[in-house]
C-alpha cells in the first residue's frame, strides 16, 4: 500500500464573489520577487471565504482520504481555520451533480509559520467511504474568518491543495 | 467613542498587513490598538499621567495599554493612525 497525493486545483477552480479571494504572482506578497508562480490568496476577513473546484478520485484510490492545504503567510503569529466542504457524485446516468447540502463538512486550524513564507502544511481526514474510484468530487475550500480561532491578521497564501489517499 | 465594527476593522488590518514585510500581532492585538485610537480621538481624555508629553506619545500609550503586553512599533502605530485616519475621514470619497 502507498499513499499519493494529488493537487486538485485545476480549470474548474474559481473564487467566490467576495473579492478578497483571488489569484496573484507569489512576488506581490514575497520579498524576494523570484519565484512569480500564481497563488491563491485568501485575505483576513471578518467572514467566511471560500475557493470552489473539483477533481476525480483516482482508479488506485482504496482509502485514507486527507486533505492538504499547503499554504503559507507573511504572518508570524496567529492560526487560520481551514473548512473543506464537499460531495462526492458516482455512477453513470445514476446520481445528480447538482444536489444541495455538502456531504461532510471538515475543518483544520493551523498555526502561522514560525517565519514569514515557510511552507506550511494543514491536513483534514476526509471520510474514507464517502468516496469511490471515479467520483466527481465537486468541493469548497474556506478560510473560515468567522471563527473565533481565525486570529492571523494577515492573508493566507495557498500554493496548493492536494487530495491524499492510500492504494492496494 | 463607538465601537469599531468587524467590517470597518477588517479593511483596516488589509491596509496595515500591507504596509509591513512581516505581521508580527494577532488580529486582537491590532484590533485593540485601532479601537484605542478610535477611543482617544472621540472621548473625553483624562490624561494626567501624560503631563509633559507630546500627542504621538500620549497616544502611544493609549495604544500599549490596550494591546499590552504585546507592543506595536513606533513605525506601524503611525501606520494604524493613518489608516485610522483614512477609515474615518474618507469613507465619503
Amino acid at each position: 500500500m502507498a499513499t499519493h497525493r494529488i493537487p486538485i486545483l485545476g480549470w474548474g477552480t474559481v473564487p467566490d464573489t467576495s473579492g478578497n479571494v483571488f489569484f496573484e504572482p507569489y512576488d506581490v506578497k514575497a520579498t524576494n520577487d523570484v519565484w512569480d508562480r500564481l497563488v491563491c490568496i485568501f485575505n483576513d476577513t471578518a467572514t467566511r471565504l471560500g475557493l470552489r473546484g473539483g477533481f476525480t478520485v483516482p482508479k488506485n484510490y482504496v482509502g485514507t482520504a486527507n486533505l492538504i492545504v499547503v499554504w503559507t503567510a507573511t504572518a508570524t503569529t496567529g492560526d487560520v481555520v481551514w473548512d473543506f466542504d464537499y460531495r462526492a457524485v458516482g455512477g453513470n446516468d445514476t446520481e445528480s451533480l447538482d444536489q444541495a447540502g455538502t456531504q461532510e463538512a471538515v475543518t483544520a486550524t493551523d498555526t502561522a509559520p514560525g517565519a514569514a513564507n515557510r511552507r506550511l502544511e494543514a491536513s483534514m481526514a476526509l471520510t474514507a467511504t464517502n468516496l469511490a474510484v471515479d467520483d466527481e468530487v465537486t468541493f469548497e475550500l474556506f478560510r473560515d474568518g468567522v471563527a473565533a480561532g481565525d486570529t492571523m491578521a494577515a492573508a493566507a497564501i495557498v500554493f496548493q491543495v492536494l487530495f491524499e489517499y492510500s492504494d492496494a | 467613542m463607538a465601537v469599531l465594527s468587524v467590517t470597518e476593522l477588517a479593511p483596516i488590518r488589509r491596509h496595515c498587513e500591507r504596509s509591513v514585510v512581516t505581521v508580527g500581532y494577532t488580529k486582537a492585538q491590532i484590533n485593540a490598538a485601532l479601537q484605542a485610537i478610535e477611543d482617544a480621538m472621540t472621548t473625553r481624555l483624562v490624561v494626567a499621567g501624560y503631563v509633559g508629553r507630546t500627542w504621538p506619545q500620549v497616544l502611544s500609550g493609549i495604544i500599549d495599554t490596550a494591546t499590552g503586553p504585546f507592543v506595536f512599533t513606533a513605525t506601524q502605530k503611525r501606520i494604524l493612525l493613518a489608516r485610522w485616519s483614512e477609515l474615518k475621514f474618507d469613507r465619503d470619497k
